[in-house]
């Protein structure tokens, strides 16, 4: 591991704990954790920070594919060749809903928009 | 394209959404599932058209060329050194497809269904062959009526029990009812084939299989099935290598009944079947067959319109089996060479099929519906985690499903 891995994994966990002791902090001010709660309502807490970190990471990650790729892709059904532009879209994924940055086409000819195979636009 | 479907679902939600679907006895139970173990709601038609669209995607992966990098079976490095194929028929309640909600039956409403499964394993060879008399469970008269109810005609009633204690499936010391000695393969890798196609079809969907498996490679090679003529005909066509070996249990179950039926007293007819099972399993069909013509000769030869039920039906009928089969039941040799000489693992691999697709209330459509869940079912229970590797590798789909209400407002402006 070389010293700017090393240091990012040290932030990431950093930035974790101080994300666990801010989610404490703000089911204790809220109110939500009156006295002792039942360990369920705890761990779905958690749990629920869990999935909006797991869909916040997707989300970026798919920010980062689409910036600087290739404007333009065949149609997969005519191959004619269209521009491409990043476009929001919302997938199911196992923690919840995400909003999705993809590039998209719109094929004149077929009338109808796509997203481009892997090898045409590199994502 | 990441492998994002038309459904807009990410894969690894489709990859609970199928094992759910796959695993549980109904889509509802699946959506359950989904909600409660998987924090994720989902409708039950949604969870359907998933394994709709994953089934017939398996379904094409099995009808691939085995050149191809598509083809579903891995072909692994080293032939088996035993290569077993098993094949079963079943039965599921089908509906006609088109007529939205509701059960529609079509003209039968019963399809049968076809089950193989090819297991790598391992055996050990004798020089003479091992357990020369039947393993116990074949001598309890409860158990063995049971098989015989189960396993063949319904026409076969438990006989009254000798002794109520007696058990096959555990002994006090633990060891198996087989004996000390077990002769039996050992399973490695199964995998499952399931499909309503025709017997011609499935024999090359077999085929496909056992090559890319390279089960033609190996050292020892054995082909199992009851009666049925359409598994012989596979054997036949696709299998002609592999040792053929008819189903004991189905020999044992045709000659209780037979026995039964030619000896009013309980217990004669339990001696007798003690007899000709025996020799079944020593080797001696040829005197089993010889004592039953002789009965056939006394009882006389049954009329046309005779009911199943008739002892001359029943001994013409065991007659017929066994003659048609006697290539195949050279059990002591099977038992020498470390061969199966049952069914077993298919018997237990239907069960786990129709687990998913045979119950009350279950209807499928013919034939998208029952195709896809059989595909999806099979890939399920193989050993290889196909359907893992299947539904993380799936390439997804370049559009997005239309709006079905935009589509609909359209046809209805155009009228």
């Amino acid at each position: 591991m070389d010293g700017a891995t090393a240091a990012l994994k040290e932030k990431l966990d950093r930035l974790l704990k101080e994300a666990a002791q801010v989610s404490v902090a703000l089911d204790r001010a809220d109110g939500k954790f009156a006295g002792v709660p039942h360990y369920s309502v705890i761990e779905a807490r958690a749990h629920e920070l869990g999935k909006q970190l797991s869909c916040e990471i997707q989300a970026c990650q798919m920010g980062k594919l689409v910036t600087g790729r290739t404007a333009t892709s065949p149609c997969p059904k005519c191959r004619a060749r269209c521009e491409l532009k990043p476009k929001e879209r919302t997938v199911t994924s196992i923690d919840g809903p995400v909003e999705v940055q993809e590039l998209e086409g719109y094929c004149p000819v077929c009338r109808r928009a796509f997203f481009p195979r892997q090898g045409d636009a590199g994502v | 394209m990441l492998g994002f479907d038309a459904r807009q679902l990410t894969p690894w939600m489709i990859q609970r959404m199928t094992f759910a679907a796959a695993e549980t006895r109904s889509f509802e139970r699946a959506a359950l599932v989904m909600k409660n173990v998987g924090d994720q709601p989902v409708s039950a038609k949604t969870i359907e058209r998933v394994v709709h669209d994953v089934g017939w995607e398996l379904a094409e992966r099995r009808d691939a060329d085995p050149k191809t990098a598509d083809v579903l079976a891995q072909h692994p490095e080293s032939p088996p050194d035993l290569a077993v194929v098993e094949c079963d028929g079943g039965r599921i309640r089908t509906r006609e497809p088109g007529h939205g909600p509701g059960v529609h039956l079509t003209t039968e409403g019963w399809r049968e269904t076809k089950n193989a499964c090819l297991i790598r394993a391992q055996r050990k060879t004798f020089d003479d062959a091992p357990q020369p008399e039947p393993p116990e469970c074949f001598r309890d008269p409860e158990h063995v009526a049971k098989i015989a109810a189960t396993e063949a005609l319904s026409v076969a009633a438990p006989q009254p029990a000798s002794s109520p204690e007696a058990t096959v499936k555990e002994r006090p010391d633990g060891t198996s009812p087989l004996g000390n000695a077990d002769w039996r393969p050992k399973r490695l890798v199964r995998t499952v084939l399931s499909s309503l196609t025709c017997s011609k079809y499935f024999g090359k969907q077999r085929a496909r299989e056992a090559k890319q498996r390279r089960f033609f490679e190996a050292a020892a090679r054995a082909f199992l099935g009851d009666g049925l003529p359409w598994n012989w005909l596979i054997w036949k066509h696709h299998f002609p290598d592999f040792t053929a070996i008819l189903d004991f249990i189905h020999v044992l179950s045709y000659l209780f009944i037979a026995a039964k039926a030619v000896h009013h007293n309980g217990e004669d007819a339990w001696n007798q079947y003690l007899v000709w099972m025996r020799g079944c399993w020593q080797g001696d069909v040829a005197q089993v067959l010889e004592e039953l013509r002789h009965w056939q000769i006394k009882l006389g030869k049954p009329q046309e319109q005779a009911p199943d039920q008739d002892p001359r039906q029943i001994v013409a009928r065991t007659l017929a089996y066994l003659e048609n089969n006697q290539k195949r039941m050279d059990y002591p040799e099977y038992r020498r060479q470390g061969l199966p000489a049952t069914t077993a693992w298919m018997e237990s691999l239907v069960k786990e099929v129709n687990y998913r697709v045979k119950g009350t209330e279950m209807f499928w459509n013919d034939p998208e519906g029952a195709e896809a869940i059989l595909q999806v079912r099979a890939a399920a229970l193989c050993d290889d985690e196909r359907l893992v590797k299947h539904l993380r590798t799936r390439p997804g789909s370049p559009f997005t499903r239309r709006p079905r209400a935009r589509r609909a407002t359209v046809e209805k402006n155009k009228s």
